[in-house]
């Protein structure tokens, strides 16, 4: 259904699922352990070419040293879109996927063709937002998404295996945000994304409340869609709802 | 043989009904239940009791450093350490030790100890921790670079004290047009650097190739064995030298009692459970949160926590347990420092809720009669 291809790129060599056929899609995955081709990644495949690459330091890779914030990421990925010669193609992205997409956007958005972000995260909150980093790792599972086992990689009875590849992600993802969990330079850049943006958020989010997306949608000029019987981790809980807004989403940038 | 006189100055009045509802004592335990007024009683107390043990001839005093916690009162070592000068004539002031990685500023440390070693007349040991994971949830700070800063923390402090200023530093994690750290320390060419070890092979290669003093906190003591034989191994075969016991130390837990072992650890126990149920309780992702190490130790630390899930809790005793008579603490003291070819015992009197009256009495044993039996073998060793 997918196969792996490596990137050579400035940064790092980059791993990238790629599968199905169609206009390109590049898809940006969420945090603790969910980078794996899924079944969202399928229903993508059904209309798209899709390119599912690992983010550095992610997938049981450790933390790069080069990596500093997520902006690194966007020059990363941009460089990607280039070597893979992709034209404009629309980038979906969840949770820190979908905060990288959205830094992607500010910088590039003239490569894309348009974003998709479910559960955004990487602004900054009136209200703190709960602590991932000092959760036991069930709970952090509990916090991401309703379809995800906790149990599966709770260190004292779980898979150890398991329960380290979800705390390696963090790990990267603690380099990105444990002093701060959102960039204060976004706000003030989002006017910059100039292409169309769409934000969704599911219904049943533990993670960012809905004020919290709907600001990131109004910052960034994007439409908002809440997505029923989902925790944060949109693509996880619903992938069939997630894929047929994608397909709705290119639909209106095809008119 | 060296003994130290080891201390955690500890809150002794942690509720367990407020207590359950906080996963640990430390980070999220709340500081409205700190009463400032036992406090300044609690520091006195404390104080004098290392002030004791340079009475009584311990070689060094230890004091440390932790955030935002029950188990340890102690955010500042140089603040103690500065106290402890006024009150302590021959003993060294042990800092083990000051957590360099956590400042934003290291050169403020290389200032406070080379003050410290300064009035003290050169009696400073200069521990060099990278602080465990709470430190770094207390601290705001990221513990993917805690490794990163540490080394450099580490190096530029030795710098600092040891080549003429002012020099400029372009570090990875810290930069300095101008390093001119006065005053600069009294012992030549620094103050002794020890480092507390949990064991990483990185952290032993470090510390073998610097011949840096290992100070192991609640080790056991087929652990602790391991970590000696590891050092031991680079020191021999990387580093061309080879280590001795004065190159290894390791707290326990010392309760001296007329009456012998079962009198003692009758009055020891409440105060251990104390400490370990209330005080020490870490939750895996406080003590060692995302990034603080290398994923095959994170996979390392699971396998611990399983491992004492399983026993009851950490060990605080290395080998045989000084708790007992005289003669009994003596002997084993001997024995436990022979197993595993240490050179400092590091010895914790005060334990979790343990009060003045009883540290104190244990430690006039420890030095009316344990001490003359320990120089006494000394001598014909």
């Amino acid at each position: 259904m997918h196969e792996i291809i490596e990137v050579e790129l400035p940064s790092q060599p980059a791993r990238v699922q790629h599968g199905g056929e169609g206009p390109p899609l590049v898809f940006l995955h969420s945090e603790a352990n969910t980078s794996a081709w899924s079944d969202f990644h399928d229903e993508l495949a059904e209309n798209f070419e899709v390119f599912a690459p690992i983010h550095p330091g992610f997938g049981g890779e450790e933390t790069p040293d080069w990596l500093t914030d997520v902006s690194d990421l966007s020059f990363h990925y941009k460089d990607l879109l280039q070597d893979l010669n992709l034209d404009r193609p629309l980038v979906v992205g969840t949770s820190i996927g979908a905060w990288i997409a959205a830094d992607l956007a500010i910088h590039f958005s003239a490569l894309l063709k348009g974003v998709l972000l479910f559960g955004p995260i990487g602004l900054r909150s009136s209200e703190p937002l709960p602590d991932l980093f000092i959760m036991e790792l069930p709970e952090v599972l509990s916090y991401l998404a309703n379809s995800l086992d906790g149990s599966q990689v709770d260190p004292m009875t779980g898979d150890a295996e398991l329960a380290t590849a979800v705390w390696t992600d963090l790990a990267t993802q603690a380099r990105l945000m444990w002093k701060r969990n959102y960039d204060p330079r976004l706000a003030l850049r989002a006017h910059h994304a100039q292409c169309p943006i769409m934000v969704a958020a599911g219904h049943e989010d533990r993670l960012t409340p809905s004020a919290y997306a709907k600001r990131y949608a109004e910052l960034f000029g994007a439409s908002f869609t809440s997505v029923d019987e989902a925790g944060h981790l949109v693509p996880l809980d619903q992938p069939a709802a997630a894929a047929a807004l994608v397909n709705s989403f290119y639909a209106t940038l095809e008119k | 043989m060296e003994l130290y006189a080891f201390h955690l100055m500890p809150y002794p009045n942690i509720d367990p009904k407020v207590r359950e509802k906080y996963s640990s004592a430390w980070v999220v335990y709340p500081n409205s239940e700190y009463d400032p007024v036992l406090g300044q009683h609690l520091y006195d107390e404390y104080l004098d009791q290392l002030t004791f043990a340079d009475q009584i001839g311990f070689d060094a005093v230890v004091v440390n450093e932790h955030h935002q916690n029950a188990y340890g009162l102690m955010p500042s070592p140089n603040i103690m350490a500065s106290a402890l000068i006024g009150r302590t004539t021959n003993a060294k002031i042990a800092i083990l030790g000051n957590g360099i990685a956590l400042r934003d500023n290291p050169l403020r440390v290389a200032e406070e100890v080379a003050m410290l070693d300064v009035m003290s007349g050169g009696r400073v040991l200069s521990g060099f921790v990278r602080g465990i994971g709470a430190e770094y949830h207390s601290m705001g700070l990221d513990p993917t670079r805690s490794r990163s800063r540490f080394f450099e923390a580490h190096d530029l402090i030795v710098k600092a004290w040891t080549e003429p200023g002012p020099f400029s530093w372009d570090g990875e994690n810290y930069q300095f047009r101008y390093v001119n750290v006065w005053p600069r320390p009294l012992q030549q060419p620094h103050p002794p650097i020890f480092v507390p070890s949990q064991g990483s092979a990185e952290t032993l290669r470090w510390a073998a190739q610097h011949r840096y003093p290992l100070a192991c906190t609640f080790v056991p003591m087929e652990r602790l064995k391991q970590f000696y034989d590891q050092y031991r191994q680079y020191a021999s075969e990387d580093f061309g030298y080879e280590a001795g016991p004065e190159q290894f130390g390791f707290t326990s837990i010392v309760y001296v009692h007329p009456d012998g072992e079962e009198a003692a650890a009758a009055e020891l126990e409440p105060h251990i459970k104390y400490f370990k149920e209330r005080a020490f309780t870490l939750p895996l992702p406080t003590f060692f949160p995302p990034g603080y190490t290398a994923a095959e130790s994170y996979k390392t630390r699971i396998e611990i926590a399983r491992e004492l899930a399983s026993s009851g809790g950490p060990t605080l005793t290395a080998g045989e347990p000084l708790i007992g008579s005289p003669e009994q603490v003596g002997e084993r003291l001997e024995r436990n420092l022979a197993a595993c070819g240490a050179g400092t015992l590091m010895a914790q009197f005060q334990v979790g809720d343990m009060p003045h009256d009883k540290v104190m009495r244990s430690m006039e044993l420890f030095g009316s009669e344990v001490m003359p039996f320990l120089s006494k073998n000394k001598v014909t060793s």
